[in-house]
This record gives C-alpha cells, sequence and structure tokens, in this order.
C-alpha cells in the first residue's frame, strides 16, 4: 500500500492558506490577510471548514446539511390519497409526486399558513391544517401524471392525513380529510 | 510524536491511473441516473440558484433530451481525459439544474446533494489544475481526495446535525425512531396505494418500546459512524472500514425504512470502498496464499 505524506501532491500549500487567502486579496480588492498559522496544522480541516461551511449555508441545492432523522418525537403523520368516492390512488401510478415529499410540501405549507395568519407558537390548530392540507391537494392535483389526468377527471381527490402517536402506552393513530377537490 | 494518534492525519492516496479511470466511469452510472431522472416544470418554493432565475424550462421535453446529448458527449470527455474541467463542470451544471428544481416544490429530498457536491468539487479541482500547475495525473489525485472530503463532510454534517443543531439528547429520544420506522412504511405503502405494511415494521416498533436501551445502541452506532466518517481520509484501510461501515447503515435503514440512499451508496462503493482496488487487493492475496500451498 502507498501513501503519499502531507507533503505530496501540493497539500502543504492547501494547508498553510496562501492560495486561499491570495485568491481572496484579488477577488474582494481589499488589503491581503492571512490566517493564523496554527489553523493550518488542525487535522482534518478540509472536512471541519466543510463541515461549518455545509451548516452556515443550510438547505440551498446542492448544499445541505443533511439534517436526516434529526427533528422527531412522539408524532408523525403519512398522507394519502383517494378519489371522490374514497378509492386509495397510488401515487406512483397516478402523481409525479410521493408521499414522502407531498408530507413535505404540505409541512412548507403548514409553516407558511402560521407565518401568513401571524401564529408564531403553540400546537398547530385544526384550523391551520385544513387551510395547508387544502393547499397541498390543490398542489397534488397538478401534479397528475399525463394519463392520469383523464382517469381522474371527474372522480375528485382527497388528501387524507393519518397521524400516528407514540408514549409510554403505546401506539395510536387518528385519521382525517385534509383538502378536497372536486 | 509517531504514535498512532499522530498517524490520523488527512493524506492524500496516490491512486494508480487505472483505479482513477475506473473511479470516473463507475461515477457516471450515478451521475446517468440524476440527469435521465424525470424533473417538475414548476418552482413554487424556490432553493438555491432558483432564487436568482427560472430553471422551469428544465422540464421541458426537447431540453431533457437535449441534456442527455450533451451530458454523452461530457462523459466520454470526462472518461478519456478530454476538457476534464469543462466535462465534469457542465455535468455539475446539469446536477445541480435539475436537483434545484426538484428541490424547488417546497419539499427537500436528499438524494441529490452529494452527487452534485462530488462533482462540482472535482470540476473545481480541474479549473484550479492550470492555476496550480498541477500535471494531469496530480489533478486526479486531488480531484479524488476532495471527493472523499466531501463525502466524509456530508455524513460528519449529518451527526453534527443530530448532536448540536437540533438536540444534544438526540440518543435519548431514540425510541421514537420506531414512529418514523412505522411513518416511512406507511408512506411507502400510500405510493403503490396499499396502505399495507411489511410484518417487520409492525413488529420492530414494539421492539423499540420493550427495549428502547437496546435501540439506543442500534442507532448510536449509525450515530458514531457518522460522525467519525472523516477518518477514510487516513489511508485506504480506514477508507474501506468506514465505507463498509456506512453502507452497513443504509443496507440497514433500507431493511427497516424502505428508504434507499442510492446516490450515497454508489459513492462509497467508489471512493472508500474502491471496489476495483479491493478486488486485485484481494486477488493479489489470494494468489500469494495459492502459490505458498502449492510449494
Amino acid at each position: 500500500m502507498r501513501r503519499k505524506g502531507l507533503n505530496g501532491y501540493g497539500l502543504e500549500s492547501f494547508y498553510d492558506f496562501k492560495f486561499v487567502t491570495e485568491d481572496l486579496s484579488k477577488i474582494s480588492r481589499c488589503k491581503r490577510w492571512r490566517l493564523p498559522k496554527w489553523l493550518g496544522s488542525l487535522p482534518f480541516l478540509s472536512t471541519l471548514l466543510l463541515v461549518i461551511f455545509l451548516q452556515v449555508v443550510g438547505e440551498q441545492f446542492p448544499f445541505s446539511p443533511f439534517p436526516m432523522y434529526t427533528g422527531f418525537g412522539g408524532e408523525a403523520s403519512v398522507l394519502y390519497a383517494t378519489d371522490g368516492k374514497g378509492e386509495k390512488l397510488s401515487f406512483g401510478t397516478y402523481f409525479r409526486i410521493r408521499s414522502a415529499k407531498l408530507s413535505k410540501v404540505f409541512n412548507t405549507e403548514l409553516k407558511r399558513v402560521r407565518e401568513e395568519w401571524g401564529v408564531k407558537r403553540g400546537r398547530v390548530s385544526e384550523e391551520e391544517v385544513g387551510e395547508a392540507g387544502q393547499r397541498t391537494v390543490i398542489f397534488l392535483a397538478s401534479q397528475k401524471k399525463d394519463g392520469a389526468v383523464e382517469k381522474l377527471e371527474g372522480h375528485g381527490l382527497r388528501l387524507h392525513r393519518i397521524t400516528l402517536l407514540m408514549d409510554e402506552k403505546g401506539f395510536s393513530r387518528r385519521e382525517r380529510v385534509i383538502g378536497e377537490v372536486p | 510524536m509517531r504514535g498512532w494518534p499522530a498517524s490520523w492525519r488527512e493524506t492524500v492516496i496516490e491512486h494508480a491511473g487505472w483505479e482513477m479511470f475506473l473511479m470516473r466511469f463507475f461515477l457516471l452510472w450515478p451521475i446517468w441516473l440524476g440527469v435521465v431522472g424525470s424533473v417538475p416544470d414548476v418552482q413554487p418554493y424556490p432553493t438555491g440558484i432558483a432564487h436568482f432565475m427560472d430553471l422551469t424550462w428544465l422540464g421541458g421535453a426537447s431540453v431533457q433530451m437535449g441534456v442527455k446529448w450533451i451530458f454523452g458527449c461530457c462523459a466520454v470527455g470526462y472518461l478519456l481525459g478530454w476538457w476534464k474541467g469543462v466535462a465534469s463542470g457542465v455535468m455539475a451544471a446539469i446536477l445541480i439544474g435539475k436537483g434545484t428544481l426538484l428541490n424547488s416544490l417546497g419539499a427537500t429530498d436528499h438524494t441529490g446533494q452529494l452527487l452534485a457536491l462530488v462533482v462540482l468539487g472535482q470540476s473545481m479541482v480541474y479549473g484550479f489544475q492550470g492555476k496550480r500547475g498541477w500535471t494531469d495525473n496530480q489533478a486526479q489525485v486531488w480531484a479524488v481526495h476532495w471527493s472523499k472530503v466531501i463525502i466524509a463532510a456530508s455524513y460528519v454534517s449529518a451527526g453534527v446535525c443530530k448532536l448540536l443543531v437540533h438536540d444534544p439528547l438526540w440518543i435519548v429520544r431514540v425510541p421514537y425512531m420506531a414512529l418514523q420506522v412505522m411513518k416511512t412504511n406507511l408512506q411507502n405503502s400510500a405510493n403503490d396505494g396499499s396502505l399495507v405494511i411489511s410484518r417487520l415494521a409492525m413488529e420492530f416498533p414494539d421492539w423499540v418500546m420493550e427495549h428502547p436501551q437496546l435501540a439506543r445502541g442500534f442507532f448510536g452506532v449509525g450515530l458514531v459512524l457518522e460522525l467519525g466518517a472523516f477518518l477514510a481520509l487516513v489511508g485506504r484501510g480506514w477508507a474501506l472500514m468506514v465505507g463498509v461501515g456506512l453502507l452497513g447503515l443504509h443496507f440497514g435503514v433500507e431493511i427497516l425504512m424502505g428508504l434507499n440512499f442510492r446516490n450515497h451508496s454508489y459513492l462509497l462503493v467508489i471512493f472508500y470502498v474502491n471496489a476495483p482496488w479491493l478486488g486485485k487487493w484481494l486477488g493479489v492475496r489470494v494468489m500469494e496464499v495459492w502459490k505458498g500451498w502449492r510449494r
């Protein structure tokens, strides 16, 4: 196994940040500045800087802090669709969006509704869920696959929300229609 | 100090030319999957560059066909080493454009970010090649190294999010993960319109309720793997161990939740496990044992 040390491939010139600071100075036309030398000797500095960068920039594609499964608690919700008669509709067959992604759209709409209604904190009300659900079902209706538009025409579209709850006693679930279009 | 902690430093691996060629070759597959994937023609909640420009034209059928042809030309150039900076830059632009549009629906999908970042990182390395005076081989080595750094940073960032950004007591809340298992399985079943979940998905939450400490240990291993992903930069052996560990994590998540991290797995196999090198290494060892046995 051949390993190239830190002095191989010009890595040392990266670690003293010389070229980065020089390039930044040229771009910004500011007086040249240097980062402290000890910073260059930190192990895994490139990873550390990238992690900080990703955390600061946030969700701006292609950058992301990758916050998968961070903010979960004792409640979760799932969305599914039916036609006006209650017949379940497969997202894969009829829509260009899947259930997981639609849930995120719903959450974004819910956040927007609360902002528009001036609600800053506290539990989410049924009215807020209903308004966000109605906006989400309108969005879902716009995401029908080309072949599904005729099949679904005139049958209506309902969006259902299953809320799963977990506490020390166990699991429970409740369900309601949160949006409907004719 | 030359002990083992001191040797835990970022190391640039001098990969052979054939290894780096195969890495580029295998990387083209997930890029192709990203290029052919359908995109919406609306961007109601812009993200990234969609804040500054309208990308909905990318959703047009004729544009999608053109993008495939452009990708084909770039793939040949990238693979054979002709204009790698331009070729990888154009491929990064395609992935970023389509990914941005997909993520501008109001829902963040973490399928394409890492791949787009890796290709973007490579294009930046090749872009810097002339300025830094690297030879073609050195630029390739750097491109591979930065790909590894970006992959490591993404996993460490995921771990940092769990612990530092959202909740230092993440591990205490882990039993609630049972609810996430139920949720993702229900979502998958909603996609096929059945709303029927697997036996494993029904039994696992009960197991978590009965054994919360074991569940914390189970998911805690995943957190340690994420936070320790930077060790893959120490050397080939570490990269292999970290790669296999993270692939195991994705495999476990897929079995439990039905969520596949396809792009992440491809990148781990290409850059960390480095399957072609591993195959050669194992082949050489097997031949040595074979020769010794014959004597």
